[in-house]
């Protein structure tokens, strides 16, 4: 089942533990995220999105203000909320559908099922072929596929992303990108992305949020209408673009 | 490839045995490709190999010939060494047990000193890892005892357990401990934080962590450490049953030649004490490391 993300008047403080400096990292953050929507966070570096994901990923706890998924209040992590890490996250010591069935296993399925499963996601992200390979074997944006498939095969509600393609060259990124979108019109699950590039975040999104830092605020909530898939040079695709950016500098100006 | 660094290593896995944590990973370096090299020019490899110990062998005789002829003492050489190497291989009975019996004898005080030490050790190093607590209660106990020779646990051990076997294995136990608990806690602090986050998302509550995660991605810095404390006890071992008259062994063969002055005996056994520990480096842990931490690509930064 899908679910909505709604993010009351979040608050997040980092305390500097030799020194006692306080940093606000987040400042009364209101969201909502509707169910089965896709929405892009984009921000200049250290403004908060990381922290914002791990606060909906029960890695952190807000210094005020609370998260909702569905009716249920975050407290810890779960298998719920999916999150795939923008570092490699996977286990060198499986193998690749292990590591699927990793998350499996926390889960009442027969031997059977899980092999099912995992081998069906596995050939979702077109990585059948390399089940029994080691994660060390494979290239960056083969790990991230495989990072994708563990987080859809414990079928969670939310999918969080935090730059999952960050560390892949631009081809790759955009091949990720496309897959990406093809799985999450199948799997219809809300998806929150986490980037810093605007081209992503309009190839992708259908709403962008754009935060500022020192604090990290909402400065502007974008909605895109483009038909997908979405050509990337298209004509509105570009006005979009230019619009962001245009948030974006004025932060980069005033900060 | 790289035979010379081994040697080194199997020097430099001392007391401590931390500052031989960093050794152990660079053997992940020896690939499928290396080996197939090594095959092709393997008859000059073969030579360059053996020729250090044909070196030892030649300055091992002349030492033998002129230490003979100045003092007049029987130092063996190697030949006279091979032949009674031979002779006990063959069954003969020295000290009143077979070559087989005195070298079982010890391997069992060895391999049940080392087990004991391992399950402590990695206990209390989990503990260590995993409790800020326990981290700050008994890492200072370590740290004191540590340093300690384990020889000099001789009287402790004596005050203990009387003469025998089990003042032999409590050395054991003491010299191969420290190493196991301070990777093993080494190892649970270093595992990538990413992973636990990652695997929390997953569902994983604290048990299952800990068999899933915490375990496999210490195994480097745990094998690192097996490997040293295992030195360590097979020189404790030595060590103690020249002094804890342990009635058999391997080291008590050789002290007894002061008795006896069957020195070639006491050489027969040096050279077995090499081989034990060139089989246990070269064959054990080199396989059970190509298995795991070299299978898994786990090179010491991404853990
Ligand atoms: N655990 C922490 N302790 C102290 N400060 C932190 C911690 N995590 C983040 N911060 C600070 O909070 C701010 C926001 O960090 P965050 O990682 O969320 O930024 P980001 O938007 O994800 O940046 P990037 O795009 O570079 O990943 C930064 O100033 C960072 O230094
Ligand atoms: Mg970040």
């Amino acid at each position: 089942m899908t679910q909505s993300v709604k993010i009351k008047g979040i608050s997040k403080k980092f305390v500097d533990q030799e020194t006692g400096d306080e940093l606000l990292a987040l400042n009364n953050i209101n969201l909502t995220v509707h169910e089965g929507e896709f929405v892009c966070i984009l921000g200049p570096s250290g403004c908060g999105k990381s922290t914002l994901l791990n606060l909906i990923a029960g890695f952190l706890e807000p210094s005020a203000g609370e998260i909702l998924v569905g009716p249920e209040k975050v407290k810890e992590p779960g298998p719920d909320r999916g999150v795939v890490f923008q570092e490699y996250t996977l286990f060198p010591w499986l193998t690749v559908i292990d590591n699927v069935k990793f998350a499996l296993d926390q889960q009442q399925l027969t031997k059977q099922e899980k092999e099912e499963i995992s081998s069906k996601y596995l050939s979702l992200v077109g990585l059948a072929d390399f089940a029994d390979a080691r994660p060390h074997e494979l290239s960056g944006g083969m790990k991230q596929r495989v990072a994708i498939a563990r987080v859809l095969a414990m079928d969670c509600d939310i999918l969080l992303m935090d730059e999952p393609f960050g560390a892949l060259d631009a081809q790759t990124r955009q091949m990720l990108q496309k897959e990406l979108l093809e799985i999450w019109e199948q799997e219809e699950k809300t998806a929150i992305f986490i980037t810093h590039n605007v081209d992503e975040a309009v190839y992708l999104a259908d709403r962008v949020v754009v935060f500022s830092a020192h604090p990290g605020q909402v400065r502007a909530d974008v909605r895109i209408n483009i038909p997908r898939p979405r050509d990337r040079l298209a004509k509105e695709v570009a006005e979009v673009k230019r619009e962001l950016l245009d948030y974006l500098t004025i932060e980069t100006y005033s900060a | 490839m790289d035979k010379s660094y081994e040697y080194q290593q199997l020097e430099e896995n001392n007391e401590l045995g931390v500052s031989n944590s960093e050794h152990s990973y660079g053997q992940e370096s020896i690939s499928p490709q290396n080996n197939l090299k090594l095959k092709k020019d393997s008859a000059k490899d073969i030579f360059i190999s053996v020729l250090p110990i044909i070196g030892l062998l030649v300055i091992w005789h002349l030492i033998a010939i002129s230490v003979t002829r100045s003092r007049g003492v029987p130092f063996p050489t190697p030949g006279q060494t091979f032949i009674r190497f031979y002779e006990l291989l063959r069954g003969d009975i020295y000290l009143e047990h077979t070559v087989y019996k005195h070298l079982l004898d010890s391997l069992i005080r060895w391999g049940s000193g080392f087990l004991l030490a391992a399950i402590t050790g990695m206990i209390v190093g989990i503990l260590i890892g995993w409790s800020k607590i326990f981290d700050r209660l008994l890492m200072p106990i370590v740290y004191i005892l540590q340093p300690i020779p384990s020889l000099a646990w001789i009287p402790v051990a004596i005050l203990l357990f009387g003469l025998g076997g089990q003042s032999t294995l409590f050395i054991i136990f003491l010299a191969s401990l420290f190493p196991v608990i301070i990777n093993m806690a080494a190892g649970v602090k270093g595992v990538n934080k990413m992973y636990i986050r990652a695997a929390r998302m997953m569902g994983l509550e604290d048990r299952s962590l800990f068999f899933k995660v915490l375990l496999p991605g210490s195994i480097p810095h745990l094998l690192s450490g097996f490997r040293v404390s295992l030195a360590n006890g097979w020189r404790a071992l030595i060590a103690a049953e020249m002094i804890a008259a342990a009635g058999s062994g391997v080291g008590y063969s050789i002290f007894q030649s002061r008795w006896n002055l069957d020195y070639a005996s006491a050489f027969v056994n040096i050279i077995l004490i090499c081989i034990v520990g060139l089989i246990i480096e070269r064959l054990v842990f080199t396989t059970i490391e190509s298995q795991t931490i070299q299978k898994w690509g786990m090179k010491r930064e991404e853990i």
